[in-house]
């Protein structure tokens, strides 16, 4: 199929009908549905680092973008650093064991095969899409071609939900249908100020109490905020 | 001059593969310039546009006779290229020393090495904006495939302006994007330092860093800011 056509029928699945038009949400589904995976997630990132998700199809690709907001490592922080696509056809087997943390929990939830795809326009990167699907393979050229135009029309579509919004802020869109992790940026003020450090250490702390404590990020984030979990200048942490 | 089609669809496909975002325009233009006296029976070529102020600026030119070409005519502000611009037409001069248009330019030409020229506006949606020229150092009546092939790299400079300024303008959303992420993650950090300092929830907190905004008549992320570097509520 020549890139063209490529092009015009993923924008006519993006796009959608009259009744139905471009939303943050349906951006995921045909990233899945195009290249026939387990499910797609889109993630947003600046200064290098993951900012949150936009959207996610399951529970699965929302693990996957959780994890990597977590740990800082990943197919898409892969993908969005080396400005390339990153492919890892065997999680379970991984030729090289580059994301020790991640693959483990990604594995355990399922995931077979991930794929990270760079969202970039002209020199602005913008985040990375993540494809998975729950058994193993690489990609066919087919899926691989998709996958291209796929997270180009990604990030011009998230343009064009920013366009509408005043400069300095984020589009209604964008706020309300992503998941920006707000309540864990809170805890890090928090954590900021109850530990004396910067709210950078603050979300290394609570970052390195949900990995050994095996708990969410969110649900830490939920007990600092509704203090039944404060932080204390002598220990990792301890409930009130 | 006979255009090489063959080889000027080749170059075509070339171009749209390019990646203006690390070559950037001027490059990509330079290059189209520096292609043209190899497909074309020309000496040399070079692209000027007009920038905001609708002056013609040289941007692109093959060597250093293209260089006097346009600078000569930057300078003195008339010229064959000029007038295409302005006239929004293909302007030939078969022979500098003979047309009495530019007198004052003829022999200043002639001592830098061109003797003929041709020049084509440059549109950007349907509007003239610069011009694109090709010289030769000898005396040279201008025909309808020298026409043809100006024309067909004309549309080719086009598209690469227009895929440039589009790239642009989406850069400038996405740069903006980038920030209003930043701003918008600083401010729920220094919501959740003003709820530790002040045990308050994060409704509270939010209403207390916006009215710390209102009353300081700064932006709220400017307030953010200093609540995270100082851990303090001033205002």
């Amino acid at each position: 199929m020549v890139d063209g056509d490529r092009r015009s029928r993923v924008l006519g699945l993006l796009i959608g009908s009259g009744d139905n038009p471009l939303c943050a949400s349906r951006l995921c589904e045909v990233c899945a549905q195009v290249t026939g995976m387990s499910g797609a997630g889109i993630m947003l990132m600046s200064g290098d680092v993951p900012r949150g998700s936009l959207c996610t199809t399951d529970k699965v690709s929302d693990l996957i973008e959780q994890l990597q907001f977590l740990l800082g490592e990943g197919p898409c922080v892969d993908a969005y650093h080396q400005d390339w696509p990153v492919l890892e056809p065997d999680l379970a087997n991984p030729q090289s064991s580059r994301w020790p943390a991640f693959a483990g929990q990604a594995a355990e939830a399922g995931v077979r095969a991930v794929f990270g795809f760079p969202l970039q326009v002209g020199s602005v990167r913008l985040g990375a899409l993540n494809l998975y699907r729950d058994r193993p393979g690489p990609l066919t050229d087919d899926q691989h071609a998709d996958a291209l135009v796929l997270s180009d029309l990604v990030a011009q579509s998230v343009l064009v939900l920013q366009a509408t919004a005043q400069p300095g802020a984020l589009a209604a869109e964008l706020e309300e249908g992503a998941d920006l992790h707000f309540t864990v940026h809170q805890a890090s003020g928090m954590v900021s100020v109850q530990l004396g450090v910067s709210v950078g250490q603050a979300l290394i702390r609570l970052r390195a109490y949900a990995f050994s404590n095996g708990i969410p990020l969110s649900e830490v984030a939920e007990s600092v905020i509704t203090r039944t979990l404060r932080f204390a200048a002598t220990g990792d942490g301890s409930y009130n | 001059m006979h255009i090489d089609e063959l080889r000027l669809q080749c170059l075509s496909r070339h171009l749209t593969k390019w990646d203006l975002r690390s070559f950037g325009l001027v490059h990509a233009l330079s290059e189209v310039t520096a292609a043209m006296p190899q497909l074309f029976d020309v000496d040399g070529a070079g692209i000027l546009l007009a920038d905001e102020e609708h002056v013609l600026r040289h941007v692109a030119s093959t060597d250093a006779s293209a260089k006097a070409l346009e600078s000569l005519q930057e300078s003195v502000g008339r010229g064959p290229c000029v007038q295409s611009l302005v006239q929004d037409m293909v302007v030939a001069t078969p022979d500098v020393l003979e047309d009495p248009r530019w007198p004052e330019l003829g022999q200043l030409f002639a001592e830098n090495g061109i003797r003929s020229i041709l020049g084509a506006p440059v549109h950007l949606v349907g509007a003239p904006l610069g011009s694109l020229n090709v010289y030769k150092s000898t005396v040279h009546e201008w025909d309808e495939s020298d026409h043809r092939a100006l024309a067909a790299f004309e549309t080719l400079v086009e598209r690469l302006i227009t895929a440039s300024l589009a790239l642009e303008r989406s850069e400038a959303v996405a740069t903006q994007l980038q920030e209003a992420l930043r701003a918008r993650i600083e401010i729920e950090r220094s919501v959740g330092i003003v709820m530790a300092l002040e045990d308050l929830d994060a409704v509270d907190a939010f209403q207390r860093v916006r009215r710390m905004a209102r009353s300081a008549r700064k932006p709220i992320r400017e307030i953010a800011s200093d609540i995270i570097k100082y851990k303090k509520i001033a205002y």
